[in-house]
């Protein structure tokens, strides 16, 4: 019986985190033909990381492409694409954002002075502007949306405007909270058509390495320069 | 009272001002700029209580609106100031020089005010000590902040050398140089933007100086004109290098829009329709409102209130222009999930237009105390 791929990657995980973390390169790689267009990643990551309005760090676009009779919809899921060499990083005035050893571009929440330059100099629009709305209510919204989410493996709770993660930038950091305690990112888990592909890029024996062999991958606005370390294939 | 060589108001002058402005005697101005300043502290109270998220109209679409359209726009007109400055020495230097002290006055004061006004954008503005304990050399932000201190301090100081009657030619040309390095540092911090087909250009630092000439010759001829019109026996012959001034800062201004505008069309790139998008809003308001009709009017009303009218007109279409430019960066979003517009479009909130009105409000308001006070005079012999 073919193993379920997300036991493989699973499997990978936990391999590269038994290596130094400078060792260790993460990406991910999502299959277009397999993606339905649920939108389960988004609300996954959003239930996961506990964002507010205007705030998704894996949004879904769709186009309608060709003509009737002979027309389809595409779908193209888009986290931070974690670039090898990201303008984000280049223009924080205080670097509040950089590239962690195995490739995870973060931000620090203590040090942000959300000048949203970054937002500006995204070439994929991954990240966003906490600017302290609530779903509910204008001042303080219901328990489910002020509560800590563990991003950063810390504690955040969207208590006050005065307080991070709100007036920072945020963005796609691949679950690292989960990723360190050896469990997928949660777009890789409620990805209902197994669409996205999560692990260790500089691992040859692993799942993504192979699937990124594929003549149909390519990565999204390259000609930028950016290297991302998110693939697609169509 | 001579403090450092810098003459300093009398308390009974302080008191003498602040009874005329408390019994309705301090000008139209004065009031209409205390009550801007008080719609500031309204907005400022605003976003501490609220948030941005529920006062600004800026979001994760269009991350940057009026209050940096604000900064942009009183920056620039504290460079034209020290350009204005600068070049009123060199060429016009007897005609120039009684208003000297009034020109670097208001750049000082407009440089703060545009400080201001981009303070209350920032999301954590306290945290502002970082750009010293943890400074990254490769952002533009990072090095504007840095040059704009600078810059500020070099105007400042000559101000006080202006004041004391010991203009320094080598302090001149460290503020301009410090000026064209700061306010081109600006113009790169949007123009390096490769994402943002309508930033991204080499002609942006060059266009920021520009218009900062543009719009700073604009206000010193409006200081210049009130000069002449409030002193009979002022012949008015500042008036004729303003107009100069304001006539070259208007068709520099006229070819770099142009050429902006023709070579954007040109292009090709992701995001290049952003151009086609605005051709009308940059005809008709970045060319034809912007320079063109300032001339028309500046060639045919004569006077010092010819100066006045060109000028107000320029700094009010200026404005415009300046929100234009930051926002037009963000019409077409750079990825469109299903609930983003194919062009989003963006005005700003009543809090943000309070923001703008106290800066600028700031800036006029302490001008006209400062003029009230007798503190803008420049007078011989004083050492």
């Amino acid at each position: 019986m073919e193993r379920d791929i997300l036991n493989i990657m699973t499997e990978d995980l936990k391999r590269a985190l038994q290596k130094p973390m400078h060792k260790r390169k993460w990406g991910m790689t999502i299959d277009l033909k397999r993606c339905i267009g649920c939108h389960a990643c988004t609300t996954g990551c959003m239930s996961e990381n506990l964002s507010p309005p205007d705030i998704q760090y894996r949004p879904v676009a769709e186009e309608e492409v060709g003509e009737f009779p002979n027309v389809t919809v595409r779908f193209l899921p888009r986290p931070c694409m974690q670039c090898e060499n990201p303008p984000c990083t280049t223009v924080c005035p205080v670097k509040a954002t950089y590239t962690r050893e195995d490739g995870i571009v973060v931000i620090d929440y203590k040090k942000c002075v959300g000048c949203r330059y970054c937002l500006v100099a995204c070439p994929y629009a991954a990240r966003s502007t906490d600017s302290g709305l609530y779903y509910t209510g204008r001042f303080k919204g219901e328990t489910y949306e002020t509560e800590a989410n563990e991003e950063y493996g810390k504690s955040w709770a969207r208590t006050s405007h005065f307080k991070s993660p709100i007036g920072n930038a945020r963005k796609c950091h691949f679950c690292i909270h989960r990723i360190e305690k050896g469990i997928l990112p949660r777009c890789v888990t409620t990805c209902v058509g197994h669409a996205t592909y999560f692990g260790d890029l500089s691992d040859p024996e692993s799942l993504i390495t192979k699937v990124n062999t594929s003549l149909t991958a390519f990565k999204y606005k390259e000609l930028l320069g950016t290297k991302p370390r998110v693939t697609y294939i169509v | 009272m001579n403090i450092y060589g810098i003459e300093i108001p009398e308390k009974e002058r302080f008191k003498e001002a602040i009874n005329d402005i408390l019994k309705g005697k301090g000008g139209t101005l004065i009031y209409l700029s205390i009550i801007g300043i008080i719609l500031g502290i309204y907005a400022v109270a605003r976003i501490v209580i609220e948030g941005h998220g529920y006062t600004t109209n800026t979001n994760s679409q269009v991350p940057w609106g009026l209050q940096i359209a604000t900064y942009v726009y009183l920056v620039l007109i504290s460079t034209g100031c020290t350009f204005v400055n600068f070049f009123g020495y060199i060429f016009y230097e007897k005609e120039y020089k009684p208003i000297s002290a009034r020109v670097l006055f208001m750049g000082i004061f407009t440089a703060i005010a545009g400080m201001g006004a981009l303070s209350t954008e920032l999301g954590h503005v306290e945290r502002l000590y970082n750009w010293l304990l943890s400074p990254n050399p490769t952002s533009a932000m990072w090095w504007m902040a840095v040059f704009y201190t600078i810059y500020v301090i070099v105007i400042a100081v000559e101000f006080i050398n202006i004041k004391r009657n010991k203009h320094s030619k080598g302090l001149m040309w460290t503020a301009f140089i410090a000026a064209i390095i700061t306010h081109s540092t600006l113009g790169a911090l949007f123009g390096a933007i490769e994402q943002r087909f309508y930033y991204y250009s080499a002609l942006f630092p060059i266009y920021f100086l520009i218009i900062a000439f543009l719009t700073g010759s604009a206000v010193v001829a409006i200081v210049a004109a009130i000069s002449v019109k409030q002193s009979p026996a002022n012949d008015g012959a500042l008036l004729k290098p303003m107009r100069n001034f304001m006539g070259i800062g208007l068709g520099l201004a006229f070819l770099l829009t142009l050429w902006r505008l023709l070579i954007g069309i040109y292009g090709q790139a992701e995001g290049s329709h952003i151009f086609e998008l605005t051709i009308w809003n940059q005809i008709i308001v970045g060319l034809f409102l912007a320079a063109v009709l300032p001339f028309i009017i500046m060639l045919y009303l004569k006077g010092p209130n010819s100066l006045i009218i060109t000028g107000l007109f320029i700094i009010a279409v200026q404005l415009k222009t300046r929100l234009d430019l930051v926002i037009s960066g963000f019409k077409m979003p750079l990825f469109r999930a299903y609930d983003i517009p194919e062009i989003i479009s963006h005005t700003p909130s009543h809090v943000e237009i309070f923001i703008f009105t106290a800066a600028a409000s700031f800036a006029i308001f302490v001008y006209l105390l400062a003029d009230k006070l007798g503190f803008l005079e420049v007078k011989e012999g004083v050492k």
